[in-house]
């Protein structure tokens, strides 16, 4: 680990074991194994319980990442990670409704992801999923009551800042117009009308900008993004290529999203 | 005025309130700025609603926006005195 990857910021909570990063599993493509004991008829109840987040979750995601026509590909997508859902809800960590929620969520996001590799649904999606995972790792514990409301209002804003460059990287990245091949979701789902000369060009200077950005992170932290945002490469794929876990693989992706932020503000 | 503490506020799966609504409006303005001529009015919208959402749905994000809200503070300037003699209630 690099000096500049260890350095504790606003963002992280310093009380995270930050050399275990294998203790706390991120984000659930790292909990498909967890099965609690539950009996069908529990499981059944819960997905029932569940099942009209499937619709309100699918419209949601086709509107955020530009899709909108055809839902029931998310909606069944959906349903799988209901299922899933079901039979992994622990009810000391959330409500049935969090965890869904969050579980669904992921599950359409990464979807899309998949079946839009290199369109720009599949952008917005990574962007999506960039910003709720800084979000991940900056909330990973509840707030200290004992501290002034200005120290959490700092943090606060720091989260959102880096959220924000999170959701500007992905939207920054290239990608294709071409919704006319490949199978699945691409081929049922409208994207956005065309961006106009003027957002072209704005994207093409902020692509720039971030590229000068880029450059002033830490080695690691700049391949994470790059190869994720940029190469659309699996955020897994990249940490076990980089040696770390993929929690670990996180925080580095929060450290660099503040980062950037940071920079961008001052070279406003 | 009594001080409630930010981190003991209601549930965070109530939804949320127009000061909290309010208030995380104005800081996602904020760090939205930053990016205003720089990505499309569209792109702003976007990650507009989403950080909005965000900060208000997710149990994390909402338990951080409600510590960090300004707590009230009386600012009326009255002073109060107990009148002399009597035991104030």
């Amino acid at each position: 680990m690099s000096d500049a990857d260890a350095t504790t910021d606003s963002l992280l909570d310093p009380t995270t074991e930050v050399d275990s990063p294998d203790s706390e599993p991120f984000y659930f493509e790292d909990e498909a194994t967890q099965v609690a004991e539950r009996s069908d008829a529990d499981v059944r109840a819960l997905v029932q319980e569940g099942l009209p987040l499937v619709s309100l979750l699918a419209k949601l995601v086709a509107r955020e990442v530009g899709v909108t026509t055809d839902l029931s590909d998310l909606q069944g997508v959906g349903r799988l990670a209901l299922l899933e859902a079901a039979r992994t809800f622990d009810p000391t960590r959330a409500s049935f409704a969090t965890h869904a929620r969050k579980r669904l969520r992921w599950a359409m996001l990464d979807s899309v992801r998949r079946e839009t590799h290199g369109r720009r649904p599949s952008a917005r999606a990574r962007a999506i999923a960039g910003a709720d995972r800084v979000a991940k790792v900056a909330t990973a514990h509840p707030p200290d009551p004992t501290l002034p409301e200005a120290s959490h209002a700092r943090r606060l804003r720091a989260l959102i800042a880096a959220q924000a460059a999170a959701l500007a990287v992905g939207l920054a990245a290239p990608f294709s117009e071409d919704t006319t091949s490949g199978e699945g979701i691409t081929t049922k789902l409208t994207s956005f009308v065309d961006p106009s000369p003027e957002d072209l060009t704005l994207r093409s200077r902020f692509s720039a900008e971030l590229g000068h950005a880029l450059a002033t992170l830490p080695p690691r932290q700049r391949e994470l993004v790059e190869r994720h945002y940029f190469g659309e490469e699996p955020f897994e794929d990249i940490a076990g290529s980089l040696g770390i876990s993929k929690s670990w693989a996180s925080r580095l992706h929060a450290q660099a999203m503040e980062a950037l932020a940071k920079t961008l503000r001052e070279h406003r | 005025m009594a001080r409630e503490d930010g981190a003991q506020r209601a549930d965070v799966t109530q939804p949320a309130d127009d000061a909290e609504r309010a208030f995380a409006e104005l800081e996602v303005d904020r760090a939205l700025e930053v990016y205003r001529g720089r990505l499309s009015a569209a792109d702003i919208e976007m990650m507009r609603a989403r950080l909005l959402e965000g900060l208000t749905d997710d149990p994390g994000t909402r338990a951080l926006l409600r510590a960090s809200l300004p707590r009230e503070v009386d600012q009326s300037g009255d002073v109060y005195y107990s009148p002399i003699g009597k035991k104030p209630g």
